[in-house]
């Protein structure tokens, strides 16, 4: 790998160095993670297999939680064996490939099961720092989307907006059709729609309603444009409002009149201040997809299906599951982690020449595969069981 | 991969068909707004970069405004650059332009938070193992400068003085140094 040393922690060179000098021995590593996650250890694996084969060594790799499976907080997800020499300078890397996605899956998951009908598109690109990030990212939301597919039968991610991890959800081209930088341009919404749909004549058009502040009357307003696309099931709206404002039509109490019609139960119980912001709040919330909804229907619009996008991350989805908003395809980002430092992975050493040994306070990461060796170093003095073998 | 190729296959499609569009349609100048929700350090010189380079490969000129120069507090939703130039030369950089500029800023501020607080500690950046790949490592240990600068200026700390891996401790000297003949200048700065 180009430039491994150079992105090493250096008292991992410096440990390789010793190491080299007094004697390599057969090490096994734990890795883990501090929080619950959904097992995404494909880029890790990949990472060691790959280094394995261009130093000539054989790193025995046990996966303990499968791809696309549920880990508890500190459950080992990997055991890698081998010799030392050869695994101590990779831990910093190894680590970068692990948390991020393990953490981004758990929140694709949870998004997707609770909204199983509605079709997600990862628009996390811009939100990731650099390519790299966006690659585990992408697949992250594969992962995690699998898993709802699976245990809650839900529709989960059917792609994401770059073509660069569009394979990571069975696509060959990313997704999408306008930006805000698109209605500005062309000076109105319907004009938009009519620019886009003469450069690109043969593809299902989603057209962004919110540039303006009129959601509901320029949704109207292209679909009466383009009623036969409408008839056929090709058009969709797609709403951003920014949380500085209302949709169209609504302000608090509006908000809290269009869910008790439509979703009453949503507001009965007890909602912390972001729950209700989620609901009946500014952006897009709850309240402005129903009254979206509703206006087209009542236009003649049925067919024409709505593209929600702004901030829809785990707590927002769960807030629009317990609305029933009617939401036909949601555009986010905002399933990477919200706090980093949960995303941090942890290696630590566990045997030297198979036997167990791991620094004090890490005891239960002693695996069960050590058994035999496990009440015995759980017996031993702390400081015995700090520090190399020497 | 060809540069603009892998630029184009990081960018969202839906920027990629609007510069068709304004292809098809006719060209005009267009000016952003670049601007995060959360006060902040500025630290923009990924973002400054990309665009200055990318200018250069198109043969274009982008005026961009620093509205707050590199290690100077920001505001929530206070715009830190304007970028003008040609919107079909400027619309398919938005994905990539953002990925450079808001990390960087977030973590010079947290950066700033604790030297300030332990003015007399030094630091050492540890981050790498925590970041997702060597671009996003680059990202933040320059972040760590800028903060660490603003601190040494600002409260006489002693602020970040290396961090753990080789790739990033070059950057990072060399980015203090940067720092620190920037800050020294207050005043917005244009950069074309």
């Amino acid at each position: 790998m180009e430039d491994l040393a150079a992105q090493t922690d250096s008292y991992f060179l410096r440990s390789k160095a010793i190491v080299g000098h007094f004697g390599d021995r057969q090490a096994t590593y734990a890795v883990f993670l501090r929080r619950p996650v959904i097992s995404a250890p494909r880029f890790a694996l990949e990472f060691l297999e790959s280094m394995a084969a261009e130093r000539g060594v054989r790193f025995d790799i046990e996966v303990s939680h499968p791809e696309g499976t549920w880990v508890g907080a500190g459950d080992p997800i990997l055991y890698v064996t081998g010799p030392l020499f050869h695994l101590v300078d990779l831990e910093t890397v190894l680590l970068q490939k692990l948390g991020p996605p393990c953490v981004a899956a758990y929140n694709a998951y949870a998004m997707c099961a609770d909204l199983p009908k509605v079709a997600f598109m990862a628009m996390d690109a811009r939100h990731c720092a650099g390519a790299e990030m966006a690659a585990m990212m992408a697949y992250a939301a594969a992962v995690g989307s699998e898993l709802a597919q699976r245990e809650a039968g839900a529709i989960g991610f059917v792609g994401c907006a770059a073509d660069a991890t569009a394979q990571y959800f069975g696509q060959a081209k990313g997704l999408g059709t306008m930006p805000h930088a698109l209605i500005g341009y062309a000076g109105s919404t319907v004009r938009a729609a009519e620019m886009y749909r003469k450069v690109f004549p043969d593809e299902p058009m989603t057209v962004l309603i919110d540039y303006f502040g009129h959601e509901t009357s320029d949704a109207v307003a292209v679909a009466r444009r383009f009623p036969e696309l409408a008839a056929a099931g090709q058009l969709s709206v797609r709403i951003d409002t920014p949380g500085g404002r209302y949709c169209e039509g609504l302000d608090p109490a509006r908000s809290y009149a269009v869910l008790e019609r439509h979703a009453p139960h949503s507001i009965r119980g007890y909602r912390t201040e972001e729950e209700l912001r989620h609901l009946v709040g500014t952006g897009v919330s709850a309240a402005a997809i129903w009254l979206l909804r509703r206006t087209l229907d009542e236009a003649g619009f049925g067919s024409i299906k709505i593209v929600a996008s702004s901030g829809f991350g785990p707590a927002k989805c769960r807030m629009m599951a317990a609305a029933d908003a009617p939401i036909d395809v949601i555009g986010t980002g905002s399933y990477l982690p919200e706090l980093w430092s949960e995303t941090y992975a942890t290696a630590d050493i566990i045997a030297y020449g198979g036997v167990p040994r791991v620094k004090a306070g890490r005891e239960f990461l002693l695996r069960k595969a050590l058994g035999p060796y496990r009440e015995k170093a759980a017996s031993e003095p702390a400081a015995s069981k700090s520090g190399l073998v020497g | 991969m060809h540069a603009m190729d892998e630029l184009a296959a990081q960018t969202d499609s839906y920027f990629l068909k609007t510069k068709a569009i304004v292809g098809h349609f006719g060209d005009r100048s267009a000016a952003y707004a670049v601007f995060m929700r959360r006060p902040v350090i500025c630290a923009p010189r990924f973002a400054i970069e990309f665009l200055e380079k990318t200018a250069a490969r198109r043969g274009q000129k982008f005026d961009i405004e620093l509205s707050h120069p590199e290690g100077t507090w920001v505001g929530a939703g206070d715009p830190i650059l304007h970028v003008g130039g040609s919107l079909h030369a400027l619309v398919d950089l938005e994905t990539v332009l953002l990925q450079k500029l808001g990390p960087a800023c977030v973590a010079a501020y947290n950066a700033y938070a604790m030297c300030a607080d332990l003015p007399k500690v030094a630091f050492m950046a540890m981050d790498a193992r925590h970041c997702a790949g060597a671009e996003m490592a680059a990202m933040m240990a320059y972040a760590a400068a800028v903060g660490s600068a603003v601190a040494q200026r600002e409260a006489g700390a002693v602020g970040f003085v290396g961090c753990a891996a080789d790739a990033t401790a070059r950057s990072q000297l060399a980015m203090t140094a940067y720092v620190l003949w920037k800050t020294s200048r207050r005043r917005p700065t244009v950069i074309s």
